[in-house]
């Protein structure tokens, strides 16, 4: 299980060829935000579904309809093309798709938060490093 | 005669003027561009030094009441990061070497004589522009041997910060996770770069160092996992039907 990074993806495929490579639903979704701010507002419901799909065949049909429910709306059908051409050359081929619970082996998380969690506490104990409160 | 000289001059002082102020703005910019103000200079190097961030840099600079012309950007605290970065990294190579490779030795204890609890370097790699140091203690690596025989499948998570460690170097955890989702840390890297080198190295140590010490070979794959729930499944068919 790691981030998108191209060279963790490298050299555990080298190393364990018949490994399958989780990726982090958690990164894939603040690049989409990062990339489309307006559009993720809109879909963040149907694209927060698309992790928990437990299959191809929920997760082929979830995006159709994400797909149309983007072209459909009026405020985003400007950019709605382009966000689906992004998806899915990035994340809806094979070597990248392996995000959702279904292709990951039953049991195992589709996120690297512990791991994230895990970086943050030992931040927190030698820098007392504190990210910002957005509530105040 | 005189008349038209000094309407030609004029002319030519004006374009000068022109010209000048042209390349004096150019100056303004490229100087903007190029590198931190030396007043402040001093002060990013002391922050950069204690830890901080890029933001909390610029937050520190604000609070102490730095004029706005000359607080640096984003970008050139990155760049000085990394001018760090590689003037640790040369010195270590040529001037430290001897002091740096005798700290290691005397932390790198055996894996069959230390206790259980004892952090010691699993190896260390400095080599040119390359930096890597693995950090590990046997209870933490045999965690890697008792996910697997838990969940008949080896699980393995990495990600790297660059928070932890000051001027670019980045930390990394080599950990694994147990069915309920709870982290169990396996290694520690810090290395110069996030690169397929380093965890390539990383990797081939972990394994040697399971496969010598705790005979155990750590291939992570699903494969073994799969067919174990087949023939799960099947003796649940089986036991339906009958």
């Amino acid at each position: 299980m790691s981030d998108f990074s191209p060279v963790l993806k490298k050299t555990f495929s080298e190393k364990f060829p018949e490994a399958i490579q989780g990726k982090c639903f958690y990164h894939l979704k603040q690049n989409v935000k990062k990339r489309y701010k307006k559009l993720f507002k809109h879909l963040e419901v149907y694209i927060d579904h698309l992790g928990n799909c437990e299959g191809d065949r929920q997760l082929n049909s979830l995006w159709k309809l994400i797909k149309k429910e983007a072209k459909s709306n009026p405020d985003i059908e400007d950019i709605a093309e382009d966000f689906i051409d992004y998806f899915e050359d990035e994340y809806m081929n094979e070597d990248n798709n392996n995000w959702y619970i279904g292709a990951l082996p039953p049991g195992f998380g589709n996120t690297n938060n512990m791991l994230e969690g895990h970086h943050r506490y030992l931040k927190e104990q030698i820098f007392e490093y504190k990210t910002k409160d957005i509530s105040k | 005669m005189v008349l038209t000289i000094t309407l030609r001059h004029s002319k030519i002082k004006k374009v000068l003027i022109i010209i000048r102020e042209f390349f004096f703005k150019l100056l303004i910019e490229k100087f903007g561009e190029n590198g931190i103000n030396s007043l402040v200079k001093v002060k990013v190097d002391d922050l950069i030094r204690l830890g901080l961030t890029n933001y909390e840099i610029l937050e520190e600079l604000d609070e102490n009441n730095i004029p706005e012309t000359i607080i640096p950007t984003h970008k050139q605290i990155s760049n000085r990061r990394f001018y760090y970065k590689n003037k640790i990294l040369y010195d270590l190579k040529d001037h430290s070497k001897g002091s740096y490779d005798k700290w290691v030795n005397e932390h790198k204890g055996s894996l069959s004589n230390c206790g259980d609890h004892d952090f010691i370097i699993l190896s260390s790699n400095l080599k040119e522009q390359d930096f890597m140091l693995l950090v590990t203690t046997k209870a933490l690596l045999s965690n890697s041997k008792a996910q697997a025989e838990e969940t008949q499948a080896s699980y393995v998570a990495i990600d790297a910060t660059h928070k932890l460690i000051s001027c670019g170097f980045k930390f990394s955890t080599i950990a694994t996770c147990t069915m309920q989702q709870e982290i169990a840390d396996i290694a520690y890297l810090i290395h110069a770069h996030e690169d397929y080198k380093s965890y390539n190295y990383a990797i081939d140590e972990i394994s040697e160092a399971l496969k010598t010490h705790l005979d155990f070979i750590w291939q992570p794959q699903v494969k073994i996992y799969f067919i174990f729930l087949y023939f799960y499944s099947l003796q649940c068919l089986t036991f339906l039907r009958s």
